[in-house]
């Protein structure tokens, strides 16, 4: 499914005027985990990447059950989205030509695979800002479908 | 239920396991034994000696989930970890598989394999390792 | 609890003797993981340490239940050794006076923080060798008691 143009453009970290998002997923015998992620973009119109720079359960319930609903955390102005689909990490180590739902893991590990470097987090206050980053892949979520979480209009389709 | 794909077999009947026993607070201990049998698609058996049976015995009635990662050059050429239920049956222990995970050093590190279909955990085998029969 | 000439020997980074090793860890309720571990070295004859690069699980583990014990995975004989005691990750970020039974993070992370420098990651065959490593931390594990797991005297103390 393809994203709106407002979603575009403010699915993006939130030094560059983005959000920070919430990365759900779900073990394979169904306990979730949640937790929020700053590193956040879109890649093309139909994927959003974020880094894997902690990830931990996340990664485990992605490893066997590679599906993931992304939210935004601080909503402004009525963006309560959630993003659901299939979800995967490509991995530095991963083939060029691996293709996830059609993107390339060559073409988003170029991109996004050193966010650092590419959009450093001097937004972040010192006592929360992580001392050290160290990025082992791209958490990468293809948008099958997009509903509300807003509590009057939980579920509703958007798009 | 896991089913044990023909590499893994190979590798495991071989090499036997050092086998991932706790207590039911979580405090560890690991045996190794050096060789396997395997049954049907998912059980793999070890015969223990007797003091191995004493190490063990009091963590696999208590709490009988064990861990199991090949021995051996196995530890290199078959990096799989293997998770389930273990019944100690006089010096035989039996352990039922029930989560198969990938170990090999890189992207596909713990990537669990019980959860996709035979057919594609062959494929992922092929695409992995240069060797995909039994270890030479 | 000080390992003796022999143990060290096959831990000890660049011994030339070194040994692939697995770390087995647990969840609080008990579930075992066994962790590969190729490379190892002795601190202070007491402890051993190992590179964080793919660790999910174990991380997990270590974050709810800090016990480990270390096995050789393909023994020579007569080394048939579990080490087994406390462990934790020195995490790249952690504080440099952070201390674990008197390891300190920043000497930990200066020296093997970046385990590379110590030894190349390339001593095994093309299609088992990772195409990227990205260190987090260093595994810490402090002996405090080292059994035998040969077969005919499994868990019969040796220090």
């Amino acid at each position: 499914m393809k994203m709106n143009d407002e979603m575009l453009s403010s699915l993006k970290a939130i030094g560059q005027g983005g959000f920070v998002v919430h990365l759900t997923t779900v073990s394979a015998k169904a306990v979730p985990n949640t937790v929020g992620e700053r590193f956040v973009a879109a890649f093309g119109d139909e994927h959003i990447v974020i880094a894997d720079m902690f990830a931990q359960k996340t990664k485990v319930n992605l490893n066997e059950n590679p599906v993931g609903i992304i939210t935004v955390a601080h909503p402004v102005k009525g963006r309560y989205w959630a993003f659901r689909g299939p979800c995967t990490i490509i991995m530095w180590g991963e083939d060029d030509d691996y293709d996830f739902h059609g993107v390339k893991a060559g073409d988003v590990l170029r991109e996004w695979g050193d966010w650092a470097a590419k959009e450093p987090p001097s937004e972040v206050p010192p006592d929360i800002r992580p001392p050290a980053l160290c990025q082992r892949g791209v958490i990468t979520l293809k948008v099958d479908d997009i509903y509300s979480w807003k509590p009057d209009e939980l579920g509703k389709e958007i798009n | 239920m896991a089913i044990l794909s023909p590499r893994m077999k190979g590798w495991l009947e071989r090499f036997g396991c050092h086998i991932g026993t706790a207590n039911k607070s979580g405090f560890p201990t690991t045996i190794v034994v050096e060789q396997a049998t395997t049954e049907g698609d998912s059980v793999v058996s070890f015969n223990l000696t007797d003091a191995q049976v004493n190490h063990i015995k009091d963590n696999i009635q208590t709490n009988p989930y064990v861990a199991l990662a090949p021995h051996a050059i196995a530890s290199i050429r078959a990096a799989y970890q293997f998770k389930g239920a273990a019944t100690l049956d006089g010096n035989k222990l039996k352990v039922d598989v029930k989560e198969i995970y990938c170990t090999k050093p890189g992207p596909e590190a713990a990537l669990r394999l019980d959860t996709l279909p035979p057919e594609h955990v062959i494929k992922f085998e092929e695409s992995r390792w240069r060797d995909v029969g039994p270890p030479k | 609890m000080k390992l003796t000439d022999e143990m060290r020997n096959i831990l000890k980074v660049g011994s030339g003797n070194s040994a692939v090793t697995y770390l087995t860890t647990s969840s609080s309720d008990g579930v075992c993981n066994v962790h590969l571990q190729p490379y190892t070295d002795v601190y202070q004859d007491e402890f051993i340490f190992a590179p964080d690069l793919f660790a999910q699980k174990t991380k997990i583990n270590i974050n709810e239940n800090r016990f480990a014990v270390l096995t050789v995975a393909h023994p020579p004989e007569g080394q048939m050794w579990a080490f087994r005691g406390p462990c934790n990750i020195i995490q790249w970020g952690h504080p440099p006076k952070f201390s674990f039974h008197g390891v300190v993070a920043g000497e930990v992370l200066d020296k093997w923080g970046d385990w590379g420098t110590l030894e190349p990651y390339d001593s095994v065959d093309d299609d088992i060798k990772p195409k990227s490593v990205g260190q987090r931390g260093v595994f810490v594990l402090k002996v405090e008691e080292v059994y035998s797991c040969k077969a005919s005297e499994s868990g019969s103390k040796i220090l």
